[in-house]
C-alpha cells in the first residue's frame, strides 16, 4: 500500500443532473506513468480536476501519500508535491519565457522577509538561483534560446513545453498533465516523449490525461481507461490495446470512431 | 519590463536615488518665490504616491480598482480626527490611519476575491461613494460639508540641531517627497522581488497561477492593503497640506484621475505612474491660461492612450529610445 | 392611519416615477452588455448629455418640450454610435476585455470635463411645461411625472415587444446567449451590436430629458447615476431585461422611502450599501461565474 501516491475512492462529479465522473476509483503507483484515456465526453479532464483540486468532488475521496486531501485546493495540494497543466494553454502571455518559470518558483523562495523590503545578501542570491534553476528547466525542455521572448509571442508547441517547463519549477513528486501533446507535430510529440521519460528516471510519478496514442502507447506504464464518466477498464498498455470492451468504446457498436 | 535602461548598459539604482535627492533639494530653489507652483510641487508629490500605490492593485496584480480615493480619504480624516478629537501626536496619526487604511483596504479585497473585472470596478466604486457618504453625513465627526479648517503643519522637528518649521511650503515639499520617494523605493523593492513575480502572475492568470502554489485570495489581500496604506499614508499629510479638509475632495471622480495618471503615465512599472502623475499634474496647471477646458487633459489623454498607447508615455519613451539608437549604430 | 397609507403611495409614486427613469438608463446598460460583454462607463453621462441636449433645444430654439425628448433621444444615439465607432468596434476583436472599459472611462471623464467647460459648473433648473399638479385624493403627482410614466413604459414596451417579436430583435438575443454560434448563423454582428448600443444610447438619452425638471442639470449627475445603474443591472442581472426592470423600480422605491425615513442625505449610502450586500451573497449571474472556472 505505502507504494501508492495517489488514491481515489468512490470520486464522483455532478454538474447539476450531469454525471460528468461517476464513481471512480483509482491507485497510481509511485514513479509510475499513468495515462488516463477514453472518447471525447469520457471525463478524463474531469477526473485530473478533481485530482488536482481544481475542483473538489460531489462524492469521494482523494488520498496522497496516506494522507486525505480532498478538503484541499489547487494551490495548497502544490505545496505537497502535485503540479498540473491545462488542456487550454495559460501561460502569463505578458511576461518573458523566463518570468513565466521563476513564478513557479513561489513556494520555494528562503528570504528573511525584511530582504523583501530592503534586498541584501539572500535576496540577491535568491535571484540568482531562481535564474540558474530556471535556466536549465529552459534547457531541459529546449527552451533556453527563447528565455527573454514573450510567452505570447511562441508559437503553439513551444507554449505547451513553456507551462510544462514552469509547472516542474515547483518541484513536484507528482507530475499531473492534461492533453500535454494535443496541437504538438510528430516531432514535438517525440520530444515530449523523451522529456516524460527522463522526468521518471529523476523518480517524479506521472498522470498523463491523453488522446494521443502513439504517445500513451510508448510512455504509460498503467492506463486507465474512462467512457462516459465511469470506469471501462484498467491495466498495462498491451491489454488495454487489445480489450474488445475499450475497442468498442472508441470505435462504438457500428465500429464508427468516437 | 520595468527596467529602464539607459545607453544599454543598467544604471545601478543608487545613482538614480542621490539624482532624484538632488533634484528634489533643487525644485525649490529652483521655482523660487512661488508659493503657487510649491504647492504644485506638493500636489505631485501626493499624487505620485496615490499612482505608485494604485498601480500596485491595478497594474501589478490585475485588480480594477475605481475607489482609490476612498483610502486617500480615510488616510486624510483620520489623521486629523486622531489629533483634534483623541489628541494623538502627528506621526503616531500618521502611523495608525496609514494602518486604518490598509485595513480598509482589505476590507475591500474580500470584494476583490471573489469579484472579477467589472463586477469589481463596480464595488470598488460603491465602496469609494459610501465611504464618501460617510464622511459627508457624519455631521459629528466630520462637520460634514462645511468641513474642517485650520488644520495646522506638521509639528517643527530638530534635525541635527536645528528646527525645522513646516509651515514653511519648501520644508513641508522636501518632508512629503522624502515620504514618497522612501516609498517609492520600498514597494520598487518589494515588486522586484518574488512578491512582484507572484503579483503579476495572479494579474495574468489566476487559475494557473493556483497551479503554482500561489493562494490568490492571500495575494490580493497583501496588494489591496499595502496600496491602500500608501494611499493612507499621502491622506495623511493631505490635510496638513490644504488646511482646509472637505469630504468632497474625495469624490468618487478623483479616482478617475488616480487611474489616469497610472495608466497614461505607464502601468504595470514602477516609474510609468511617476511619469503620469507629474505630466497629469504639471499640465492642467501650466494650461490654466486656456481656462477650465485644461481639465480635458486627463480624458482626453486617458482615452487615447488607451486605445493607440497601451503602455503609456513609458512606451512611447522606450520606443523612441529604441529608434534612437538603432540609427546610431 | 390613512395618512400614513397617503404617505405610503405618494412615497410609492415618486419612487416609481424615478424608478422609470432609472430603468431606462439601466436597460441599455444591460443591453450592452449583454451583447457585448462590455460596460460603457459614459453611459450616464448620455444621460447628462442627452438633458442639456433638451435643455438647450428648449431655450434657444425655443422648441417644444415634447419635441425636445425626441431630440434628446437622437442625441444619445449619435453619442452612442460615436463610442461604438472609435472604441468598442475597433477594440472588439483584440481580446482584452477591460481595456474598452477604461477607454469609456477615458471618455466619461472627457465629457464631464466638457460639459463642464461648455455649461459651467451652476446648476441648470430645466423645467418643463407639465408642472401642473393632479391630485388623487390626498395624493400628488405633477403631470411630468405622468408624462415620465407614459413615456418610460412605452419605450420599455417597445423595446420588450421588438426583442421578442422581432427578426433582430431575436438576433440581438442569439448574439447575447451565444456569440460564436450566432456569426455562424449568417448574423451580422457589428451592425447589430452597433444597433443596439444607439438604441441603448438613445434612451439614455431621452431619459436625461425627462430627468431634467427632476432633478437639476449639472455636468457631473454621471458619476453616481453610473453607478446606480449599475447596481440595478447587478440586482436584476446582467442582460436581463425583467430582472432590470423590477430592480429599476425597486431601487427607485428604496430611494423614495429612504428619503422619507431617514433623510435625502444617505440615499447613495443605503443604495450602494444594499449593493455591496447582494454582491457578497447573492451575486446572481456570479455563482455560474465563481464556481469552479471551466478549465
Amino acid at each position: 500500500m505505502s507504494n501508492t501516491i495517489l488514491e481515489v475512492q468512490g470520486l464522483c462529479k455532478y454538474f447539476g443532473g450531469v454525471k460528468a465522473v461517476d464513481g471512480i476509483n483509482l491507485k497510481i503507483p509511485k514513479n509510475a506513468i499513468q495515462t488516463i484515456i477514453g472518447p471525447n465526453g469520457a471525463g478524463k479532464s474531469t477526473t485530473l480536476n478533481l485530482l488536482s483540486g481544481t475542483y473538489f468532488p460531489t462524492h469521494g475521496k482523494v488520498t496522497y501519500n496516506q494522507a486525505d486531501v480532498t478538503a484541499l485546493k489547487l494551490h495548497q495540494r502544490v505545496h505537497l508535491g502535485m503540479a498540473r497543466t491545462f488542456q487550454k494553454i495559460r501561460l502569463f502571455k505578458q511576461l518573458s519565457v523566463l518570468e513565466n518559470v521563476i513564478a513557479g518558483f513561489h513556494i520555494h523562495h528562503q528570504i528573511p522577509a525584511w530582504q523583501y523590503l530592503i534586498p541584501a545578501g539572500a535576496f540577491k542570491k535568491n535571484r540568482s538561483d531562481c535564474q540558474n534553476e530556471a535556466m536549465a528547466l529552459l534547457e531541459f525542455l529546449g527552451l533556453s534560446d527563447k528565455a527573454n521572448d514573450r510567452a505570447g509571442s511562441l508559437p503553439y508547441g513551444t507554449q505547451r513545453l513553456l507551462e510544462i517547463a514552469r509547472s516542474l519549477a515547483t518541484r513536484p513528486k507528482l507530475f499531473m498533465l492534461d492533453e500535454p501533446a494535443a496541437g504538438l507535430n510528430d516531432t514535438e510529440v517525440q520530444f515530449l516523449m523523451g522529456r516524460l521519460k527522463d522526468l521518471q528516471n529523476q523518480g517524479m510519478t506521472i498522470v498523463l490525461v491523453e488522446h494521443n496514442m502513439k504517445l500513451v502507447m510508448n510512455v504509460a506504464d498503467e492506463i486507465f481507461v474512462m467512457d462516459h464518466g465511469e470506469y471501462l477498464f484498467d491495466g498495462k498498455p498491451a491489454e488495454v490495446q487489445s480489450n474488445p470492451k475499450v475497442i468498442a468504446a472508441y470505435l462504438g457498436a457500428d465500429g464508427v470512431q468516437q | 519590463m520595468s527596467k529602464l535602461i539607459l545607453n544599454s548598459k543598467k544604471i545601478p539604482s543608487w545613482v538614480f536615488y542621490a539624482l532624484t535627492v538632488l533634484v528634489i533639494l533643487a525644485l525649490p530653489i529652483l521655482i523660487d518665490g512661488s508659493a503657487y507652483w510649491r504647492s504644485v510641487l506638493i500636489t505631485i508629490a501626493l499624487n505620485i504616491m496615490l499612482a505608485i500605490s494604485l498601480n500596485l492593485i491595478l497594474g501589478y496584480t490585475g485588480q480594477l480598482h475605481l475607489g482609490h480615493s476612498g483610502f486617500y480619504g480615510v488616510g486624510a480624516y483620520a489623521t486629523t480626527l486622531l489629533i483634534k478629537k483623541a489628541g494623538f501626536s502627528f506621526w503616531v496619526a500618521v502611523a495608525t490611519s496609514s494602518l486604518l487604511a490598509g485595513i480598509v483596504g482589505v476590507l475591500l479585497a474580500f470584494f476583490a476575491t471573489r469579484l472579477k473585472g467589472h463586477y469589481l470596478a463596480i464595488a470598488s466604486m460603491a465602496f469609494a461613494i459610501i465611504l464618501h457618504q460617510i464622511l459627508l453625513n457624519w455631521d459629528s465627526m466630520t462637520s460634514g460639508p462645511l468641513g474642517i479648517y485650520g488644520i495646522p503643519p506638521p509639528p517643527p522637528m530638530n534635525i541635527l540641531g536645528n528646527e525645522i518649521k513646516f509651515s514653511n511650503q519648501v520644508n513641508l515639499f522636501y518632508l512629503i517627497s522624502f515620504v514618497a520617494l522612501i516609498t517609492y523605493i520600498i514597494l520598487g523593492n518589494i515588486l522586484r522581488s518574488p512578491i512582484g513575480d507572484t503579483l503579476r502572475a495572479i494579474r495574468e492568470d489566476e487559475v494557473s497561477a493556483a497551479s503554482l502554489g500561489i493562494n490568490t485570495k492571500l495575494w490580493k489581500i497583501f496588494s489591496f492593503g499595502i496600496g491602500a496604506m500608501i494611499a493612507g499614508l499621502a491622506g495623511s499629510f493631505y490635510p496638513s497640506f490644504v488646511g482646509t479638509l472637505v469630504p468632497d475632495a474625495f469624490l468618487v471622480s478623483e479616482s478617475f484621475t488616480y487611474l489616469a495618471m497610472a495608466i497614461v503615465g505607464g502601468l504595470g512599472t514602477m516609474i510609468g505612474p511617476v511619469i503620469g502623475a507629474i505630466v497629469l499634474t504639471l499640465l492642467p496647471e501650466l494650461l490654466r491660461s486656456i481656462g477650465d477646458a485644461r481639465l480635458l487633459v486627463y480624458g482626453i489623454s486617458l482615452t487615447l492612450v488607451v486605445l493607440f498607447m497601451p503602455g503609456g508615455i513609458l512606451q512611447a519613451l522606450q520606443t523612441l529610445k529604441s529608434k534612437f539608437f538603432k540609427t546610431n549604430k | 392611519m390613512s395618512d400614513f397609507l397617503n404617505l405610503f403611495a405618494q412615497q410609492a409614486i415618486n419612487g416609481i416615477v424615478m424608478g422609470c427613469l432609472y430603468v431606462m438608463v439601466a436597460l441599455g446598460l444591460t443591453l450592452i452588455y449583454g451583447v457585448m460583454n462590455q460596460i460603457n462607463f459614459a453611459h450616464a453621462d448620455f444621460v447628462t448629455l442627452g438633458g442639456f441636449a433638451a435643455y438647450f433645444f428648449v431655450q434657444w430654439y425655443g422648441g417644444g418640450y415634447l419635441l425636445s425628448i425626441v431630440v434628446a433621444f437622437i442625441a444619445g444615439g449619435i453619442l452612442g454610435y460615436l463610442v461604438n465607432l472609435t472604441i468598442f468596434a475597433p477594440l472588439r476583436n483584440r481580446g482584452d476585455e477591460l481595456r474598452p472599459l477604461i477607454a469609456t472611462i477615458g471618455v466619461s471623464v472627457l465629457l464631464e470635463n466638457g460639459a463642464l467647460v461648455l455649461f459651467g459648473p451652476v446648476p441648470f433648473q430645466f423645467n418643463s411645461p407639465y408642472d401642473e399638479t393632479i391630485r388623487f385624493g390626498k395624493i400628488f403627482f405633477t403631470t411630468q411625472s405622468l408624462l415620465v410614466v407614459v413615456v418610460a413604459s412605452s419605450a420599455i414596451a417597445a423595446l420588450y415587444f421588438f426583442m421578442k417579436y422581432t427578426f433582430t430583435g431575436k438576433a440581438l438575443r442569439a448574439i447575447s446567449q451565444d456569440r460564436e454560434t450566432a456569426g455562424l448563423m449568417g448574423i451580422n454582428q457589428s451592425f447589430l451590436i452597433m444597433l443596439t448600443i444607439v438604441i441603448a444610447s438613445a434612451m439614455a438619452g431621452m431619459a436625461g430629458a425627462m430627468l431634467g425638471p427632476v432633478l437639476v442639470l449639472t455636468p457631473f449627475a454621471g458619476a453616481s447615476v453610473i453607478v446606480k445603474a449599475f447596481a440595478i443591472v447587478i440586482i436584476g442581472g446582467f442582460g436581463n431585461m425583467a430582472g432590470t426592470i423590477i430592480a429599476g423600480l425597486l431601487v427607485g422605491l428604496i430611494e423614495a422611502f429612504t428619503t422619507q425615513y431617514l433623510g435625502s442625505g444617505v440615499i447613495d449610502l443605503v443604495v450602494f450599501a444594499l449593493l455591496l450586500v447582494m454582491l457578497l451573497v447573492k451575486p446572481t449571474g456570479l455563482i455560474a461565474e465563481k464556481k469552479e472556472e471551466n478549465v
